[in-house]
């Protein structure tokens, strides 16, 4: 099956170099995914196209091609690259990271784009990176059909109330338990509180992000597959 | 490629082949040349590339490729031991050597930081410039990793080392090309962008 993408926006995820001159790239395009193609000439020193291909500029590119491995056949900067600096751009190296393992090829998902080219933004403003990332992860996962059941209590039905305390499953959602507060919580139980903040989208506290962390973490892990995130280990070194 | 009349040349375009840039045709053409013109500098360059690739390592220092446990570089007393340019690779070496005014040592990464690839601190040695930045004689360092995503990432994560050991890290700026390769840049605009240089 032969496919023709044209002047499709997208964002280089990976870039691996192939043969002398080329390169393996790995795009995220909001109309067909994630879409692997190859670069020629790309790495010759007088290519115009060395500093257009490059994480995190808004591109607009055509290719073309059979099967998986397509041929790049235009590519362009809609605009100029987002300034990630600092831990800003370890955070972009991370979504990637994520974004390569629960991408598929040739599949669309515009909202997944969308949302990402926000965050980028987000990542170029001093909001808090942490937050930035949870919200994303927590859209990711409804984008690909796992929205987190933070509204209420699954066995009851009634809604999570702050003080109270929760067995969280990602699949099934959450139930009251009664355990003390004061002893550190187990891995899978989490203050309502931080339920109904991740459920709002408003994580400020420190504490609430860390919880929003371990429960996003989990939820997200099988669908990143059995291997670490390199980016994670990076991060967690910094 | 059509085999020739002789295996054993066939088997010399054939190894030819893995310098970049050489495909079938040139490769061809090389092996002609050396067996119908150039038999004794054929005999050297395949003595010199066989004791090449048996002794030359990574210098202890600062990992650029020496066939001594030093490199020449760092043996030379006359240069300033307070300043360490880290580069990416052995030929960004050469480039800031020839490019600038730079009279400090150099630490080689043979690479940078890349998550997508697996490619970790310890992967480019960043274990080994931790024990020299502990070590206390470093005062100053000049990151000039390649303007990309991976070596701007990579010169943060050695800023952040060197803030911890108190070390002032200023990393080149001015003039290199987004997406450019340091080893490509001419002298001047290297020049100028060790000149300007800004603090992380
Ligand atoms: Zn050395």
């Amino acid at each position: 099956m032969k496919t023709t993408i044209t002047l499709q926006p997208a964002y280089l995820l990976h870039y691996r170099a192939y043969r002398d001159t080329s390169a393996l790239l790995d795009l995220f395009t909001p109309e067909y995914g994630r879409v692997s193609v190859v670069a020629k000439g790309i790495r010759r020193e007088k290519s115009s196209l060395k500093g257009v291909l490059q994480p995190f500029v808004p591109l607009l590119i055509s290719c073309q091609g059979k099967g998986d491995l397509l041929t790049l056949t235009h590519a362009e900067s809609r605009s100029a690259v987002w300034p990630l600096a600092g831990e800003a751009l370890f955070s972009g190296m991370y979504l990637h990271e994520v974004l390569i393992r629960v991408l598929k090829r040739m599949a669309p998902e515009t909202e997944i784009f969308r949302a990402y080219e926000l965050v980028l933004k987000a990542l170029t403003r001093q909001y808090t990176l942490e937050k930035v990332l949870r919200l994303f992860e927590k859209y990711l996962l409804h984008c690909l059909g796992y929205t987190l059941p933070l509204y209420q209590d699954s066995q009851t039905g009634h809604p999570i109330e702050a003080e109270f305390l929760y067995h969280f499953d990602p699949e099934k959602g959450a139930v009251k338990v009664n355990i003390s507060q004061k002893t550190e919580l187990p891995e899978d139980v989490y203050r309502g509180a931080s339920l109904l903040a991740l459920a709002r989208g408003v994580l400020i506290e420190n504490s609430i992000l860390r919880d929003a962390k371990r429960l996003i973490r989990r939820a997200l892990a099988p669908h990143l597959g059995p291997r670490p995130l390199n980016s994670r280990l990076l991060f967690k070194s910094l | 490629m059509t085999p020739t009349f002789s295996p054993l040349i066939d088997e010399l375009i054939e190894r030819l082949r893995c310098l970049p840039g050489v495909g079938p045709k040139s490769a061809q053409r090389m092996a002609f040349h050396l067996l119908s013109r150039e038999r004794d500098k054929g005999k050297q360059l395949s003595q010199s590339l066989a004791k090449s690739m048996e002794d030359i390592g990574y210098c202890e220092r600062c990992r650029t490729f020496s066939e001594n446990p030093l490199c020449q570089i760092c043996l030379q007393k006359s240069r300033d031991p307070a300043v360490l340019c880290v580069v990416e690779t052995p030929a960004d070496v050469l480039a800031v050597e020839q490019g600038s005014h730079f009279r400090g040592y150099y630490f080689v990464l043979m690479g940078h930081l890349s998550p997508l690839d697996g490619i970790g601190p310890e992967d480019i040695g960043l274990d080994k410039l931790s024990l020299r930045l502990a070590q206390g004689e470093i005062k100053e360092m000049v990151l000039a990793t390649n303007p990309t995503v991976e070596g701007d990432a990579t010169a943060h994560y050695i800023a952040n080392m060197a803030k911890n050991h108190g070390i002032r890290a200023t990393r080149i700026a001015y003039g290199v090309p987004i997406g450019g390769e340091l080893e490509y840049i001419d002298s001047n605009t290297l020049a100028h962008a060790f000149n300007g240089r800004f603090e992380l």
